[in-house]
């Protein structure tokens, strides 16, 4: 039994059962001339859907039929699903979508470069470049570049083999040389040239670019490197928070300033009550400095990969704290309990928002421990149910349960976690080496996607709201979205904070790339599984019910990758699914237990889980952190089951039936 | 109350024409170097679906939840295996 059994739900009762026993009969009934078509099977499933079937999509789904590979009921499946999506019925949407559904969908094995252009964050951008061992004037040009808007890839790229070659280097060498090359090479060079004829190159290439030869060019100088095995000072250093607008105020170099320059600003960021903050930045960055020694041998002296290090990482962490504030400070005055029920009712869900964008679109909950997003979830619950105090015209019981999380979130302070802040400062240690490493030293997407899978995740593995969001989003679900905001000049969301690039872009990269036919298909294969589950996961205009569709890369014993199948449906409130009345099936193959099929179910409220393996109740251990996750968000756990496959059903409360409803889609947990 | 995936939903929600739209930044994009899809349809079922505006945070969760029972599952064997091979 394969593990798209699981999903097989997504076909109609009609077909999964009754067409089961009479098959062929049916389909030498078809109306039509596409003989070939299972067209009584297709009538009713558009009947079902309520959706007109013509010539048109018939055609269509013709070609898809005869195009795709599978059974007949997987295509079958991918219909049903695109018409329950309500998405045009068109092959290259049923292939998309066939794609996505398909078992195994998702080729870990499909080789990635990583683009050393891109293994900068935005944001980073100028302490990287103040981080690089080069002359003061090369890189005031470089940040002069990066703030008229020039992305940094160019200004590197460009800027920096355009000096090689007026120092001398071959213009095709200079051409194929990575950013450790260049850097590397122009130092040397301008180590080992006499000043004059240094000073010669310098003024014509900069005369060349159409600017002014600097002040400072006429006599370059190398900043001496930090030393190795210089202690490395957390707190404060030589920035400015960054700002709103993604790049921070101007980054000093501490090896290239006088001892107290510019130091001011980063000190006024941090408070005088902020100590904790510090020592936990310093905490954390002192062993993941020891884990990255060997960049000090990677990067030679090219680059001073110590400072960029605690400057990223402390900008960032003092920039959660900000957001964190920002927060409280928003949703204090909406909290006050004694405006008019109305008004108390409209302000509720202006912070129930305000939770939700906290949680998911700051970078608060990727420094924090999951205590911190349960009590937020918690506090958006308290609030959930206020609202229906008002609704049923209880007021006081409203105002006393928004003062209680008017105090709640008032008294929540900002605590990084240790482990947190280290995957965040290894993370961008191990951005440099990529950047550093010659080319066509990528990993592979199974090793890229495990390296996310270490950093989005808390202590013990546990992997919050935040880390789901961003794994999906890592995954290039939400690229073309964060594509547009970026060219919109939004970058408010700071989406590059844990990554720098996404499985997708990279994916579109490779494609214009030197490959060969296959890698080509291989590539063209998973952006074709990406743009299925994007099918997916638009958000519907008209209805109440919603449904999406993930292919979710989880960590296997043998540390290689699985793909855990998540299909949700339920009641949508407004654009956003509801979370009290939602459905999610899960859908694994695990190397230990088979595979494994999780129901979890919310209907007003209440939620009941149905787990469903070979193991029955032998799994029930692992599932107990479900309960209190279901419990923090706010609903109401119900029974909790454990279905054995090819044994008796075990149930740890009370086992429920099987659910068949409509909304279930007839989802099967045989396997 | 509605909410909006991005600027370009709430310009564009009525008229329905995400594909205008998905024209205009697949053209921003080239000229930006950034990599994106070149068949408007596609970019434009990306524009319209924002992962973080679409589930809430309770869902986002439960599904994290739910991946951390599974490696969990999966780590216990690694551990197992690993204390095995140390005897």
């Amino acid at each position: 039994m394969k593990i798209t059994g699981l999903m097989k739900g997504l076909v109609s009762s009609l077909v999964t059962k009754k067409d089961r026993q009479a098959e062929t009969a049916a389909e030498k009934k078809a109306t039509t001339s596409r003989s070939h078509l299972p067209m009584d099977k297709i009538e009713r499933l558009f009947e079902k859907h309520k959706v007109p079937l013509d010539n048109a999509k018939i055609k269509e789904i013709e070609t898809f039929f005869d195009r795709s590979e599978g059974t007949e009921a997987d295509k079958l499946k991918t219909l049903e699903t695109t018409l329950e999506k309500g998405l045009d019925v068109k092959a290259s949407e049923l292939n998309d979508v066939h794609a996505a559904l398909k078992e195994g969908a998702t080729d870990f094995t499909v080789l990635l470069e990583e683009p050393a252009e891109t293994a900068v964050a935005e944001s980073d951008t100028e302490t990287w470049v103040v981080a690089l061992k080069l002359p003061e004037a090369v890189k005031d040009l470089l940040l002069e570049q990066l703030g008229k808007g020039i992305p940094l890839r160019e200004v590197l790229t460009s800027t920096l083999k355009h000096f090689a070659k007026f120092l001398g280097v071959d213009g095709a060498k200079a051409e194929s040389m990575t950013l450790g090359e260049l850097v590397q090479t122009l130092k040397n060079m301008i180590q080992n040239m006499p000043v004059s004829e240094l000073q010669k190159a310098v003024k014509a290439a900069f005369e060349a670019l159409g600017v002014e030869t600097p002040a400072t060019a006429s006599a370059p100088e190398v900043p001496n490197p930090v030393p190795a095995e210089a202690p490395v000072e957390v707190s404060p250093q030589p920035s400015v928070p960054a700002n709103e607008s993604g790049v921070g105020g101007r980054v000093v170099n501490p090896a290239a300033t006088t001892e107290g320059e510019d130091k001011a600003p980063l000190e006024a960021a941090f408070e005088s009550s902020d100590q904790q903050t510090a020592s936990i930045v310093a905490t954390a960055l002192d062993e993941v400095l020891t884990r990255l020694e060997h960049m000090g041998a990677l990067l030679e002296d090219t680059f001073d990969y110590k400072f960029f290090l605690v400057e990223v990482t402390t900008e960032k962490t003092i920039q959660a704290k900000a957001n964190f504030k920002a927060f409280q400070e928003q949703v204090a005055p909406l909290l006050e309990p004694s405006v008019p029920p109305q008004k108390l009712a409209e302000n509720i869900q202006t912070t129930i928002e305000a939770l939700d964008k906290v949680i998911l679109k700051t970078n608060v909950t990727l420094f924090t421990d999951m205590k911190m997003e349960r009590d937020l979830l918690a506090a958006s619950a308290e609030l959930d149910k206020a609202r229906t105090f008002i609704q049923k015209g209880d007021v006081a019981s409203a105002r006393a349960l928004v003062e209680k999380v008017q105090k709640t979130v008032g008294k929540m302070t900002f605590e990084p976690s240790v482990k947190r802040v280290q995957a965040f400062a290894f993370q961008k240690g191990e951005m440099l080496e990529a950047a550093f490493k010659p080319k066509n030293a990528g990993p592979r997407a199974e090793q890229l996607i495990a390296r996310q899978l270490q950093v989005l995740q808390g202590e013990n593995g546990v992997r919050q709201a935040k880390d789901a969001l961003d794994t999906l989003r890592f995954m290039g679900l939400n690229h073309e979205v964060e594509v547009a905001e970026s060219l919109e000049g939004r970058r408010v969301q700071k989406n590059q904070d844990f990554f720098n690039h996404n499985v997708k872009e990279i994916l579109l990269k490779l494609m214009k790339s030197e490959i060969d036919a296959r890698q080509v298909e291989k590539a063209e294969g998973q952006l074709t599984n990406l743009s299925g589950q994007q099918s997916m996961n638009q958000q519907e205009s008209g209805g109440q019910r919603g449904m999406h569709y993930f292919n979710y890369p989880v960590a296997l014993s043998d540390g290689s990758l699985g793909e855990m199948k998540i299909y949700l449906n339920g009641a949508r409130n407004g654009a956003t699914m509801d979370y009290k009345n939602t459905a999610l099936f899960f859908g694994v193959n695990t190397q230990r237990f088979g595979e494994v099929g999780i129901k979890v179910k919310t209907v007003m409220g209440q939620c009941d889980i149905t787990v469903a393996s070979k193991s029955g109740a032998a799994l029930a251990p692992y599932f107990e952190p479900l309960k209190d996750v279901v419990e923090a968000a706010g609903l109401t756990l119900g029974t909790i089951a454990y279905e054995g496959t090819g044994a008796a059903p075990e149930a740890e409360t009370k086992a429920q039936p099987r659910q068949t409803e409509g909304d279930e889609k007839g989802f099967d947990f045989k396997i | 109350m509605k909410k909006t995936i991005s600027t370009a939903y709430e310009r564009y929600d009525n008229a329905a024409d995400f594909n205008s739209y998905a024209a205009k930044v697949i053209e921003g994009a080239k000229a930006q170097k950034m990599p994106i899809e070149e068949d408007e349809n596609r970019v434009a079922k990306g524009l319209k679906g924002d992962l973080r505006e679409a589930l809430p945070a309770q869902l986002y969760a439960i599904i994290g939840a739910v991946a951390t029972c599974v490696e969990q599952m999966e780590g216990e064997r690694s551990r197992k295996d690993e204390s095995q091979q140390d005897l």
